[in-house]
């Protein structure tokens, strides 16, 4: 039989052709339904596609698909075993936090264990060094204290001859038409650049 | 021989029962809901995500929470919709993370005539196509595989995990009355695919 998309506006209570053929309307609704869809054209015409529509689907729905799918030798116990061992997830709160309490109390005794055997091996070497970088940091203080000062005398010496100088005056002078040269090579070189990029 | 859960009286225990049997430390309880319900997982993740090797991965996946999760587990819930509601989970945040923005969009524009080829990989099985049935249920199966992800989760839970439209409420987090009004739109959407491609007698 030649079966066509149904076209146009529609009576809007053909969606319930699939409850009522699945048996999931309550009996009221059902006969209400049931009278309507024998005046209704489209109701009844919905009806009839989703009866034979349903007919196909139980000839294709039947257990051949599941039956045949072809399971991983051993998947039973693969997927039971990664499910047991799965630690993302103890199964409540309760086992979590006493699991939590546990691993807290041992890693606190591992550590006060590690510490009192590790105290000759590892804490007095590190106290030994402590000392040594410690008096070998004050001696190399000290002397860049003492570089530091030596510096200072010379640059204030320098500092006193150049401005207590009477040429002082032309120094910086001198000093700043320099530093007006360099500015302005700067702006031509600029401009030079910018010209050719152009 | 595998030897499998049973009640004294030799009748399969319920999900229920297995689930107090793996809460109480017993591997059988906890072993026989893996062999239960590892070929529909496989298989309804397979059918959303539409890669067999990824499908694998994700049942793990849900195994895994299924299990870290067993002590929150209200026996006043069917245990498949509760797992089933993780595979769900599990598989919209693989298509999420794999580029597909939201679920609803997706569904809109699958409804625009925009179908999301998801064909099934070619290394995975393939249903038996010699016979004429078989090769009606591939092309379904195509079809399937061509509805948006929020259509075809509702016809694949409701034809093929055979839910009842209250379980694929909880399964989904969506609302009775839009479930029953997607159900009807996800069918209306297969009959025109079939349609398209020749297949008229229904």
């Amino acid at each position: 039989m030649a079966e066509v998309a149904r076209e146009g506006p529609q009576c809007p209570r053909t969606s319930m052709t699939a409850a009522y053929l699945d048996g999931e309307l309550d009996t009221a609704a059902c006969e209400e339904f049931d009278l309507h869809a024998r005046a209704c054209p489209d109701c009844s015409a919905a009806l009839l596609d989703q009866r034979r529509l349903l007919c196909l689907l139980d000839t294709a729905f039947d257990e051949t698909f599941e039956k045949g799918l072809k399971l991983p030798d051993g998947f039973t116990r693969q997927l039971k075993a990664r499910a047991q061992n799965d630690l993302s997830g103890v199964r409540d709160a309760r086992e979590r936090r006493r699991a939590l309490k546990i691993c807290a109390a041992l890693g606190a005794a591992a550590f006060a264990l590690l510490g009192f055997a590790a105290f000759d091996v590892v804490t007095r070497p590190a106290l030994r060094a402590l000392g040594a970088a410690s008096g070998v940091l004050g001696v190399a203080g000290r002397a860049s204290a003492e570089a530091g000062s030596g510096a200072t005398v010379v640059l204030r010496a320098v500092a006193g001859r150049i401005i207590s100088g009477a040429e002082s005056a032309s120094v910086f002078w001198v000093l700043l038409l320099a530093a007006g040269v360099v500015l302005l090579l700067r702006l031509v070189s600029g401009y030079h650049r910018a010209s050719a990029r152009d | 021989m595998i030897a499998h859960a049973v009640s004294p009286t030799n009748a399969p225990l319920a999900d229920t029962e297995l689930v107090l049997r793996a809460l109480a430390g017993r591997e059988d309880g906890f072993e026989e809901l893996v062999r239960r319900y590892q070929r529909p997982i496989v298989a309804y993740v397979y059918r959303m995500v539409g890669d067999y090797d990824s499908a694998l991965d994700l049942a793990q996946e849900v195994f895994i929470k299924v299990y870290n999760s067993l002590g929150r587990y209200r026996p006043e819930f069917k245990f498949s919709t509760w797992i089933y509601r993780i595979a769900h989970n599990a598989a919209i945040d693989h298509l999420r993370r794999q580029g597909a923005s939201r679920i609803e969009e997706m569904e809109v524009e699958g409804h625009e005539g925009t179908t999301f080829e998801k064909p099934l990989a070619s290394k995975a099985p393939t249903p038996e196509q010699e016979t004429e049935r078989g090769e009606r249920r591939a092309e379904i199966e195509e079809v399937v595989a061509q509805l948006s992800p929020a259509y075809r989760e509702l016809i694949v839970l409701r034809h093929s995990h055979d839910l009842s439209y209250d379980e694929i409420a909880e399964v989904t987090s969506l609302p009775l009355g839009t479930v029953k009004n997607r159900i009807f739109r996800a069918r209306e959407a297969m009959r025109e695919l079939l349609v398209a491609r020749g297949i008229t007698g229904m």
